[in-house]
């Protein structure tokens, strides 16, 4: 190379340019910039304030390795417990190729591992459930995963008993849901705030982000110099949900822009601050029900995801 | 995906298939040329990660990683 970038803060070759803020990190400065930020993060937001029990979602990815990673390190003195939550969608050629990784990084951390599948649950493959609906499709792919996978989560952490289920969102996730939001004219700010859930209640275990002020390339950097091995592969599904125009889109905004990511985060947390307050208000009456199918927590007669399945069986049925 | 590159004229490859570019600058101009953001790629220059603000000579050897995945 003819010209070498040095840190911000050594004299080591750099690896990562920070343009928001200007400055080079070498691989040493930007470990402790991550890992000082997420620290930051949980003990602004008090997660782990009573934790004796986290559920860490997993994916075999690259954020939920850094989250699990993490959370290990500074739960350790603190002697709280982590098991490691992976929900296999049943995505051929995707997941199947990830979980390894996540069997093989929770071994070496030592951290249970529990597995919950879309077919046990479910009675279908998420790969079935899309044969199902073939081309005439009145929900997509993205629909029914997000809802089986929070369905999942919540299950598996209740029968785990845990008290946090951590996820590993981090900053381009938040703003992406955040714009999606927008551009659906949905009233979903509480699914994916810092800490906590839709509704205070009991029956809902409280999902912490400790990574959601992390922008996902530094994640990324950070687990390839922390020797993680990450497969990178794409679900074959992702085209057909609006995530990848709005990242795209926020991408190039924040190239020409630096920092537009951060601004769009602080401008959801004030947004957010103030809905939660209509919303908690709006809810102080609204009592929560069990679903009338499976049980769980729901604020109609039947959740979201026994109300997909009762579509896909209706229409497995009218195939017949 | 994945890219590969050595030289001036750099081959990559892209789905498969293996495609050459004639290129000399900053890794940001070389992503610019591709049409790749900068922020959904790490850049391994001779195996060690690059910025987007080192200059590649044609000694190089460069790699180009996709990691900002959907899903």
């Amino acid at each position: 190379m003819f010209f070498v970038v040095k840190c911000s803060f050594c004299n080591k070759q750099a690896v990562i340019h920070l343009s928001y803020s200007n400055t080079n990190l070498c691989e040493k400065h930007l470990v402790y910039s991550v890992e000082r930020r997420v620290k930051r993060t949980i003990r602004e937001y008090k997660m782990l304030d009573g934790a004796k029990h986290i559920g860490v979602a997993i994916s075999g990815g690259k954020d939920s390795q850094v989250l699990l990673y993490l959370l290990h390190k500074i739960t350790k003195p603190m002697k709280i417990k982590l098991t490691a939550i992976l929900v296999d969608e049943g995505i051929e050629g995707y997941r199947d190729k990830i979980i390894p990784e996540a069997k093989k990084l929770t071994s070496e951390l030592g951290v249970p591992l529990e597995i919950v599948t879309f077919k046990e649950l479910t009675k279908h493959s998420l790969d079935e459930i899309m044969a199902i609906q073939k081309n005439d499709r009145e929900e997509s792919s993205c629909t029914y995963c997000g809802v089986f996978r929070r369905y999942a989560l919540n299950i598996a952490a209740k029968r785990l008993k845990v008290d946090r289920l951590a996820i590993g969102h981090n900053l381009d996730d938040m703003v992406q849901s955040y714009m999606m939001n927008i551009l659906r004219n949905e009233d979903l700010l509480f699914r994916f705030k810092p800490m906590g859930g839709a509704i205070e209640d009991e029956r809902f275990v409280m999902r912490i982000r400790p990574l959601f002020k992390i922008p996902e390339k530094e994640i990324a950097v950070y687990s390839v110099v922390k020797g993680f091995k990450s497969v990178f592969v794409e679900c074959p599904y992702v085209h057909e949900g609006l995530r990848p125009l709005v990242r795209d889109f926020i991408n190039s905004v924040e190239s020409k822009y630096p920092g537009t990511k951060f601004k769009i985060l602080q401008n959801y947390l004030e947004t957010s601050k103030t809905i939660s307050e209509k919303f908690d208000s709006d809810n102080a009456e609204k009592k929560i029900n069990a679903c009338l199918i499976c049980g769980e927590p729901t604020s109609s007669s039947v959740c979201k995801a026994c109300t997909l399945l009762e579509k896909l069986k209706k229409r497995k049925d009218s195939a017949r | 995906m994945g890219y590969y590159f050595s030289g001036v004229f750099m081959k990559y490859i892209i789905n498969g298939k293996s495609e050459s570019i004639k290129f000399e600058g900053t890794v940001q101009d070389l992503l610019k040329k591709l049409n790749i953001n900068e922020q959904i790629v790490i850049v391994k220059v001779n195996g060690k990660i690059v910025t987007e603000l080192d200059k590649i000579s044609d000694k190089d050897s460069v790699e180009i990683q996709k990691v900002i995945l959907g899903g």
